[in-house]
């Protein structure tokens, strides 16, 4: 026997000794294919999980022999206990190998998330399912994901998957809901849930309050967030109070309101307080504080988040200065009047989108910008969502909508006639003098002469509204009943007085009702059976408020937007609402009313026709300064300075070319462009790029600034015209300076799409568009 | 306070328990071994409170038999890998011990040789959907393990109908997903 014989029996009989074999069962299948041009052989052994063993040498009957592993077709079967620690012993002339079968390679990572918070349960709550009474509410599939804008670790990305769907969410019964969500709400609380940053646009009465609600509970009780503030305006804080009854009722006595120490509310993070409310104006003044605080909260919501469209307001200011982990924002018009209403309030929900912390364009939307293929749409599509009822709902009752046309009482409307006359011709005696602000004022005293005749005292108006409330009574409904007017002579205290004369028993809801009278007049009118009427103003009262207790709504007088009328009616026709609504809008014949309503309806009949009909109105349809003047026969208009006047130079001078870039910007925006500076010191020839659409097509003008004493000469104008030229994209260019350009400059902008405002020019802008905040400059 | 309203208080904390605490005491918990493309095993567990909401989660990193290990091991290797390996590294590493099991395969049910957690198989039953008097959507399997039948039974029966309990399977399928594209994971 030679060395190597001696080695595998060596090491053969090794395992022999150490594995004890014993009992080898007469099992196993083996196919293997021999060879034996080298001389390794190969052996088996294996430990059955009960301590037995089981051996095999494949290459007992002959040896030596060589085993191509990959043709080997070893089949273990029939066992009743798995292998244990199999090995593969290999050796060959010189060395042995040992492969321990049962090496695998295994980490584990862990993950705990906190328990969910108990709250304190109804005994038995009593679930509605609104689902069986509007039976053509649409279906929905999920939200999509969140955009990742921020670097998730893994616990928090497991957290956000292994937390179970939204239906599963709501349907615990410690949530207690009084109503089951419809689909379009379970959307849009589980779309909320998701999002750090979010614009809940929904169309007014799909229930944003409640779905925000309901979203910020979930985190809440997911232990996510502990604390929430919400921003909303004065006369919302009822309506929310109202709300977090309603939705979240275990946290009533949780929820603070701002007191006088606003300060002390803001920085209040102690765990009893869940929910804190604060009003725009409230949080308005503490702007400068907000600014050099940092502490956060967990969840910021602001209510009708179009009050921050204004990025120079100081409420933006303050709300935007807030520090927030999550940032909600709810409104039903997000875009009042141009894109960047919406830019502020993203400002606000995604900081940096848009804009940098400085307000000067995100380097993104820039690029965008440049490349001419900026799409706001595509930018906040991630981060807003919105409904509009006819999408998400068949089956909101019917709505019939009258213009109820009054006549005036002879006596009535001769005191109406004598006051428009004497009122064109002491307009007519203005002269050049007269504004659109004198116009208003007739306007505004005849519309309250319409309602009731100061000689008299008769209202034809009130006779139709009392007719049309006898319908209401026999039917057991309730009514709202909107004007614009709240003095006890010509508006709702007037009325209210009338109608409490007949035996009436009305309710008020308008800026002289003191805020915390507000929440008790709502709830009383929604559940004493006999307070059937409220009267409302349309500022005070078209905003938030539920109202389905209601079916009919009378708008005593009119308001110049259209929307804002729409806004009243959504009072009583929104979700909830089970009855057939009745609107009557009354004006008088032959008045200023009906001259107004022509107007207004013909507007909206050409926006209709021309532009796409599937696009909403603009919530600003209202009428122009000239369509004003053009309510009476006013001879005269407004004198225009042909020789425009100017602000002093001096003015430009003071300025640091930063305060001039911006300055230049103000009298773009004022023409009604969407400005964007791109600023730094390597623009290239652009410091600012306006933009906007006249006649249908996109206008794009390139602005070069030059604040300097010396005259602006001809290689800066080749700069900017280089770029003009260089883009098909842009308009033109338009060279501004503080002082002036040289002839070599004049020369060469001639016949170019390249406009040289000097100093002298720009300073007459400054003065026509009445760009104010320049008298620090002045010294 | 009266005696009646002493007892009616009594009764009152006694329906809160049944129906209440006791339930919300309950803890559940998901073991899942399913593949990935490339073959390879994976294995998480989810335990839950009784609405099936995670208060833990683990997993192990992707398990790649040799290709030695896997002709050695033949037809037993998937059982020994899933339970032996991926389950027993699991459920020895868990903070708490949840009332019952549940797996969503057949082979797992062999978790039994190496916990006394009540185990099964949980599955949406896919018989009778038509049929109003079928009181249960879920099927469940304890095999050869009939002690486990009634702890198991008991717990579907107060959970179901208001918790969909083969639904937590999909999380932490998708959760596993997330987890091992992660580089640190």
């Amino acid at each position: 026997m030679g060395w190597r014989d001696r080695k595998r029996d060596q090491l053969i009989n090794k395992y022999r000794t150490e594995l004890k074999i014993t009992n080898l069962p007469d099992m196993g299948v083996f196919n293997v294919k021999v060879y034996q041009n080298r001389s390794t052989i190969f052996f088996l052994s294996a430990t059955k999980h009960a301590e037995q063993v089981q051996f095999i040498s494949v290459a007992k009957q002959q040896a030596p022999v060589t085993i191509l592993l990959d043709e080997i077709r070893v089949q273990l079967i029939d066992y009743e206990f798995p292998l244990r620690t199999p090995q593969l012993i290999v050796y060959d002339d010189v060395r042995a190998y040992t492969i321990n079968l049962d090496e695998f390679p295994l980490t584990i990572q862990h993950f705990s998330f906190p328990n969910i918070r108990k709250e304190q349960r109804p005994l038995f709550p009593e679930v509605i399912d609104r689902t069986k009474i509007h039976r053509r509410i649409k279906r929905v599939t999920p939200p999509q994901k969140p955009p990742i804008t921020k670097t998730i670790d893994l616990e928090e990305r497991l957290r956000w998957i292994l937390t179970p769907p939204i239906h599963e969410l709501l349907s615990d019964p410690q949530l207690a809901l009084p109503e089951k969500p419809f689909p379009f709400q379970t959307f849009g609380i589980k779309w909320l849930y998701d999002r750090d940053s979010a614009l809940l646009a929904d169309e007014m009465g799909l229930g944003k309050t409640m779905q925000a609600l309901i979203a910020a509970r979930l985190l809440w009780r997911a232990r996510i967030i502990n604390q929430i503030l919400v921003v909303c305006p004065k006369t919302l804080i009822p309506t929310w109070q109202t709300e977090i009854r309603k939705w979240w009722p275990q946290v009533s006595d949780n929820v603070m309101l701002v007191g006088n120490d606003r300060q002390f509310f803001l920085r209040l993070g102690t765990l009893n307080v869940i929910i804190k409310i604060i009003n725009y104006a409230s949080i308005a003044r503490e702007a400068e504080f907000l600014d050099k605080q940092k502490f956060s909260h967990d969840l910021v919501i602001i209510d009708e988040a179009q009050r921050i469209k204004n990025p120079k307001a100081k409420t933006s200011k303050a709300v935007k200065a807030l520090r927030a982990i999550r940032r909600w924002a709810l409104t039903g018009t997000p875009l009042e009047n141009k894109v960047d209403d919406l830019i502020s309030i993203f400002d606000f929900i995604q900081p940096g989108l848009f804009r940098d912390k400085k307000g000067q364009p995100s380097p993104a939307y820039c690029r965008a910008f440049l490349e001419g293929c900026l799409d706001i749409r595509d930018m906040i599509r991630p981060y807003m969502l919105r409904r509009r009822t006819e999408e998400v709902i068949d089956d909101l009752p019917e709505k019939s909508e009258q213009d109820i046309e009054i006549e005036l009482a002879p006596s009535h409307y001769e005191t109406y006639k004598q006051m428009e006359e004497e009122g064109v011709v002491e307009l007519n005696a203005k002269g050049e003098s007269i504004t659109v602000t004198h116009v208003f004022a007739l306007i505004n005293k005849l519309r309250q002469i319409c309602n009731f005749d100061p000689v008299s005292g008769v209202s034809a108006k009130l006779e139709r509204l009392l007719e049309d409330l006898e319908e209401v009574s026999e039917s057991g409904r309730k009514a709202l009943v909107f004007s614009q007017f709240v003095e006890k002579e010509f508006g709702l205290k007037r009325l209210a007085n009338e109608l409490e004369q007949k035996m009436l028993r009305v309710s008020q809801f308008h800026g002289q009702i003191p805020p915390n009278r507000r929440s008790e007049v709502l709830r009383q009118f929604q559940s004493d059976p006999d307070i059937t009427l409220l009267l409302l103003n349309y500022k005070v009262g078209g905003l938030g408020l539920n109202l389905q207790a209601a079916n009919y709504v009378f708008l005593f007088d009119r308001w110049w937007n259209p929307a804002v009328e729409d806004q009243a009616v959504k009072r009583a026709h929104r979700i909830g609402q089970t009855q057939k609504v009745f609107i009557r809008r009354f004006y008088c014949k032959d008045t200023i009313e009906e001259r107004i309503l022509r107007k207004l309806a013909e507007k909206r009949r050409l926006f209709r026709n021309i532009i796409d009909a599937a696009r909403p109105e603009p919530d600003s349809l209202g009428l122009t300064e000239e369509e004003i003047f053009s309510l009476f026969n006013i001879k005269v208009r407004p004198h225009k300075d042909t020789e425009r006047k100017s602000i002093p130079r001096v003015i430009l001078k003071n300025m640091d070319p930063t305060q001039f870039e911006n300055l230049v910007g103000e009298v773009y925006e004022k023409q009604g462009y969407t400005i964007h500076h791109c600023g730094g010191s390597h623009d290239e020839g652009i410091d600012i790029l306006a933009e906007k659409i006249s006649a249908g097509a996109r206008e794009r003008v390139v602005i070069q600034c030059k604040h300097q004493q010396s005259n602006v000469g001809r290689p800066i104008a080749q700069q900017v015209w280089g770029v003009v030229s260089s883009d098909p994209s842009f308009t033109r260019g338009d060279l501004v300076t503080s002082s002036d350009f040289t002839a070599e400059a004049k020369q060469f902008a001639k016949g170019k799409r390249l406009s040289l405002i000097d100093g002298v020019l720009l300073c007459k802008l400054v003065h026509e568009f009445e760009i104010a905040h320049l008298e620090n400059f002045s010294n | 306070m009266s005696p009646d309203n002493d007892d009616v208080n009594q009764n009152q904390d006694e329906r809160e328990n049944v129906v209440g605490e006791e339930l919300s005491d309950i803890t559940l918990c998901y073991l899942t071994c399913p593949k990935d493309a490339a073959n390879a095993f994976l294995g998480a567990v989810m335990v839950t409170d009784y609405r099936a909401r995670p208060l833990y989660f683990s997993f192990v990193s992707p398990i790649r038999p040799t290709k030695i290990q896997r002709i050695l091991y033949g037809s037993t290797l998937e059982e020994h890998v899933k339970v032996d390996v991926i389950s027993k590294k699991l459920l020895k590493d868990m903070p708490v011990s949840p009332d019952v099991l549940f797996v969503d395969a057949q082979d797992l049910l062999a978790v039994h040789r190496i916990t006394p957690i009540p185990a099964a198989v949980l599955t949406k039953s896919a018989d009778d959907k038509d049929d109003p008097a079928r009181l249960t959507t879920l099927k469940y399997d304890t095999g050869s393990n009939m002690n486990d039948q009634e702890v198991i039974g008991h717990v579907l029966a107060s959970l179901e109908s208001f918790v969909d309990l083969v639904e937590p399977f999909n999380r932490m399928r998708e959760a596993l997903k997330e987890a091992i594209k992660t580089p640190d994971a």
